[in-house]
């Protein structure tokens, strides 16, 4: 299915508001699907996989942020508590000028980068180091102050695990003007460029989205849920 | 933003047709025939090539046979007197049988990123076909006709931005300058419309009579403007772009505002401003439509404006124009104050017109995660405090509710308790639901103490919408439109007539208090007459046809 982001972004909203107790900010969610899908970065796949894991996030407090700096994802995705990781980052980020982030969850890392994206791009550089899975290799996403797209990386050598216990995936969030930023670039392979990422965006807004037939169909399914089927009488609230 | 208000105003010289239509004047924009294809029953497809300095661009059409007994305004609809869309660049066969293909499918079509706006049409059943009688005859329609039903066609839907494939709004704004205003594509497929509506009739016509048939005299043609039917739809549209409108608000009370700093106007500005009055009391009084309380309305308005012509004259000297507004607040209704705000931009166009490079904003609430809570509460009493006067104890504050039909996404309104479907209401009860993000924020303050925003979202993630909403809304000149959708007596009627008074239209016809008939482009100058010399002043157009049959 050939798409434009805002058709997408008109489905996944309906489709959010689906979500029991719409204890989420659907709104916010589905903006940073379509800027993941226009970067080529597969949010739909995910969004929809964490509607088939946890549909009812009703009762459970979504994620925890322990002490200042653990973030445990009771859900697992970054995906849907992306916003507001992002702003407790942000939030502290403020009184400290740059904080790093520890996660128990590395599921789903570039559902935090639309949020890095929309966060007040001219203060902050922001980078996120993961290992793959399966006993993969480290991954770098690094976004500098003020651009619209990041680096995406791997490590050239495999590394061992990070230190801290627990933690899955790192989030640094720097002051634009501190002086202690430069993360290395040495040892990294840089497999998409801010140019490429760019690049995709660019295609997408003039040749449309190709989204997976069965994923679009699976949206389309929950958003549907919000539908309310028509009647003579419904029509009646439509002015007829 | 008072409602009430709002759902007052009358088109401006700001409204996005008038700016439309100046550009085109402007920079001499050239429309022409590029193909007509029509059989004697008006059916079949043409093609109008509209030439810029920037591009060019098709208006692409095509005419259906449609029994009048399925004519259907509504939405829901699923057949068409005329379809049509507005291209980017040339329209070959190939391209032509594409679009025939897809466009008279309407919402079930899929068009592409070459595509601005999809858009289609209802004849008017009253005046389509006295039209062509006429002119077979010989004859140029009736000035009372005319009056009755301002248009041949009227439109039900116009689509845009991103819709059905089509290119986006931000692909439209980086790559065609000459539609880079809101809504500027979809006002040209009106306009465009409208004249395709004069080519048909006189076809008909000569086809019918080719011996007496007669052309539409220029007067007749610019009297006739495109007829529009709005419904619910653009409800929610209204309250889910608040930055947006209260960036044309702004926009329209900073004209206002340039304008009151000419605190002694000359003998010409103040003769413009009674000239223009004085046309909208007789564009009022000419009105006829079957609404009797917009009747009342319209007439009311007009006696008022003589009345305050009458005072403007006797006042000439020395006179500022806050005093006239002073004087229209204390002795006349909502809509002849706005029609005097009209006026006033009228004269002044070397005040206003600027403004209207300012009309678009992106629609993006930032949340302040480290706002403290105490701050928050503080920000939700003094701007919101308009949401938390409304008792939500009451029945009647929720009395309706607004929800997603399944028939075309409808947006329709039920009754609550009534009709089903408040399981899966919309978001629109904006009141309310400050009304309980507050109390969940004060009992977070009690519990946890001075917490800051991001602490209040992660607690309650089911308000940061609603609080990035407010604290970037925080910000503007005039925040919210104030009104709670969920009121049994809610009047969506003046929703829609605040979008279409920005947009331009005039005659507002309620058809219920859901939705509105109205004309576009009434009174603009035709398409062969958009030239730099080309005067612009067609606000509250009247009819100068008193001689015709």
């Amino acid at each position: 299915m050939r798409c434009t982001p805002n058709e997408l972004l008109a489905l996944l909203k309906r489709a959010l508001r689906s979500v029991p107790g719409q204890r989420v900010d659907g709104d916010a969610i589905a903006r940073n699907v379509v800027e993941l899908e226009c970067r080529g970065l597969h949010g739909l796949a995910a969004l929809l996989a964490q509607f088939h894991d946890d549909p009812a996030q009703e009762d459970q407090q979504a994620i925890i942020i322990a002490g200042e700096e653990r973030v445990r994802v009771a859900g697992g995705s970054l995906l849907l508590w992306a916003p507001q990781i992002i702003d407790h980052a942000r939030c502290r980020a403020e009184l400290v000028a740059r904080v790093t982030l520890h996660m128990d969850s590395s599921r789903d890392p570039f559902g935090l980068l639309p949020e890095l994206l929309r966060a007040e791009r001219d203060r902050w550089h922001a980078e996120m180091s993961w290992m793959e899975r399966d006993g993969g290799r480290r991954c770098v996403l690094r976004l500098e102050a003020g651009a619209m797209d990041p680096w995406y990386g791997r490590a050239i050598a495999a590394e061992a695990r990070p230190e801290t216990p627990g933690s899955l995936l790192s989030l640094t969030l720097a002051a634009a003007d501190d002086g202690k930023r430069q993360a290395e670039s040495a040892g990294i392979e840089w497999l998409v460029t801010p140019d490429e990422f760019a690049r995709r965006r660019a295609e997408a807004l003039v040749q449309g989205l190709d989204i997976d037939d069965h994923e679009w169909l699976s949206l389309g399914r929950h958003a549907d849920q919000v539908l309310v089927e028509s009647s003579d009488q419904s029509r009646q609230g439509a002015g007829e | 933003m008072d409602l009430e208000r709002l759902g007052r105003q009358f088109p401006t010289r700001l409204s996005f047709m008038r700016v439309l239509i100046r550009t085109m004047s402007a920079e001499s924009w050239r429309i022409e025939r590029e193909f007509f294809e029509l059989d004697d029953d008006g059916a079949v497809s043409a093609v109008y090539r509209i030439e810029t300095p920037n591009q060019d661009y098709r208006m692409v059409l095509f005419a259906h046979h449609l029994d009048p007994a399925v004519r259907s305004d509504r939405v829901i609809a699923e057949r068409w007197d005329v379809t049509a869309a507005l291209c980017v660049g040339p329209v070959d066969a190939r391209r032509r049988k594409f679009l025939a293909s897809q466009v008279p499918l309407q919402e079930a079509g899929r068009l592409d990123s070459a595509c601005l706006v999809m858009t289609r049409a209802n004849r008017s059943s009253r005046q389509f076909d006295r039209v062509v009688a006429s002119l077979a005859r010989g004859d140029q329609p009736g000035a009372h006709h005319l009056a009755e039903v301002g248009y041949l066609y009227r439109t039900t839907a116009v689509y845009g931005s991103g819709k059905f494939g089509m290119s986006e709004w931000r692909q439209v704004s980086a790559c065609h300058p000459d539609l880079a205003r809101p809504f500027a594509a979809e006002m040209l497929s009106c306009y465009l419309l409208r004249h395709f509506g004069f080519d048909q009739v006189e076809h008909l016509a000569r086809r019918a009579a080719p011996e007496t048939a007669c052309a539409l005299d220029p007067e007749v043609r610019r009297s006739l403007g495109i007829g529009n039917a709005t419904g619910l739809g653009m409800a929610p549209f209204l309250i889910n772009h608040p930055l947006l409108i209260g960036q044309w608000v702004l926009q329209r009370e900073t004209a206002l505002a340039r304008i009151l700093e000419d605190t002694v106007p000359s003998e010409d500005k103040q003769a413009r401003v009674r000239a223009v009055l004085a046309r909208a009391a007789e564009h009022l009084d000419e009105i006829e439509i079957a609404n009797p309380e917009q009747t009342e309305s319209n007439r009311t308005a007009a006696a008022e404006i003589r009345a305050m012509l009458h005072w403007l004259r006797e006042n000439a000297k020395g006179l500022a124009w806050f005093e006239a507004i002073e004087h229209a607040a204390r002795r006349t209704g909502l809509e002849a104050q706005q029609v005097l705000e009209s006026a006033l931009l009228e004269a002044y166009p070397e005040r206003v017109d600027d403004l209207a490079d300012n009309m678009a904003v992106e629609e993006d609430f930032q949340l302040t995660p480290a706002m403290r809570g105490s701050a928050l509460l503080e920000l939700i009493e003094t701007r919101y405090a308009w949401a938390l006067d409304y008792d939500f104890e009451t029945p009647e504050a929720t009395a309706v509710f607004w929800y997603q039909s399944a028939e075309k996404l409808e947006p329709r309104l039920g009754v609550r308790g009534v009709d089903p479907g408040e399981d899966r209401e919309m978001r629109l009860g904006l009141a309310r639901d400050v009304v309980a993000c507050r109390e969940a924020l004060v009992e977070t303050l009690e519990a946890f103490g001075d917490v800051t925003t991001a602490e209040f979202v992660l607690r309650y993630p089911q308000w940061r919408y609603l609080v990035r909403r407010m604290q970037t809304l925080a910000s503007t000149v005039y925040g919210e439109i104030q009104a709670n959708l969920l009121d049994a007596e809610v009047l969506p009627m003046h929703l829609l007539r605040c979008k279409l008074a920005f947009m331009g239209v005039t005659k507002f016809d309620p058809r219920s208090k859901l939705w509105v008939r109205n004309t576009m482009f009434q009174g603009a100058p035709l398409a062969d007459e958009l030239n730099p010399h080309c005067p612009d002043d067609w606000s509250f157009p009247v009819l100068r046809l008193k001689g015709t049959a």
